[in-house]
């Protein structure tokens, strides 16, 4: 009995130490509906909370996680009204990295999709400006994408 | 997101409560689209006073309503917040759409009150 309390302690002092580095994880996996784009938003900014970020800072990642998830569900995904996007986010101390994933159709040229008010879809009122303002709003935004298979956005702020 | 219209003198008045992401941005075209015509009004003026986000989603929503009403009409825009004007000025749009403070001015001391 005394040796099961013991390392009961154990446990919990060791956990105790782990936690004195603000760290934290979320995964979030949801179906590429419009609707969820608020889901996203809401998400992420009850995720980075802890933090005590100003009200700029969460606007600014509320904007970028916004537009990476809309780029995901009208190009990424187009027409097929099945697929999933994954949101990967952490913060270790007042660093914070999210990931924006899609299985969807990939860019074809990165840089042209990246280019202020280019858009292949002015018929549908966009702007263009979606990866002007992630790149305004976030420290980095980086794409990785391939043809057929999907793409994913890393974007990274201090808080 | 809720969306009202009044119609004054000819001048259409969107009232826009919540977010405007992709989602809602469809549903204000359509809404703005349908009493546009259906009032036969010249003039659109946006009450941004509650609206409390806004992503590109907004701009291209901005800018749809704005093709369509040039030349007969005149859009304007009021009571953005900080963080919305910020986007209105990074997307360059208030070189073509009149951002106002408030209802007044966007009313341009048309009406006396």
């Amino acid at each position: 009995m005394y040796d099961k309390v013991s390392s009961l302690n154990n446990i919990f002092f060791t956990e105790k130490t782990d936690f004195e580095k603000l760290t934290n994880e979320m995964t979030l996996i949801f179906k590429n509906d419009s609707k969820n784009e608020s889901l996203a938003r809401v998400a992420v900014t009850a995720f980075i909370s802890q933090l005590d970020p100003t009200i700029n800072c969460i606007n600014d990642i509320k904007t970028s996680v916004s537009e990476a998830v809309t780029n995901a569900i009208i190009h990424g995904y187009e027409k097929d009204k099945n697929g999933d996007i994954t949101i990967y986010c952490r913060y270790v101390d007042n660093k914070f990295y999210i990931e924006v994933k899609d299985n969807g159709v990939g860019i074809f040229d990165v840089n042209l999709a990246k280019t202020p008010l280019f858009t292949s879809k002015p018929e549908m009122d966009r702007s263009g400006l979606g990866f002007t303002l992630m790149e305004t709003f976030m420290d980095t935004v980086e794409v990785e994408s391939v043809l057929g298979s999907g793409t994913i956005v890393r974007m990274t702020k201090t808080i | 997101m809720q969306i009202s219209t009044t119609l004054t003198d000819k001048v259409l008045i969107v009232n826009l409560v919540g977010e405007i992401d992709h989602h809602s941005a469809a549903k204000i075209k359509e809404k703005v689209e349908r009493d546009y015509m259906t009032t036969n009004a010249k003039d659109i003026i946006l009450d941004f006073s509650s609206v409390t986000f806004m992503d590109s989603s907004g701009i291209g929503m901005i800018m749809g309503r704005y093709k369509n009403l040039i030349p007969k009409g005149q859009l304007k825009i009021f009571g953005a917040n900080e963080h919305i004007n910020n986007i209105f000025s990074i997307s360059g749009i208030e070189k073509i759409i009149t951002i106002c403070k408030d209802k007044d001015e966007a009313l341009g001391g048309r009406y006396v009150r």
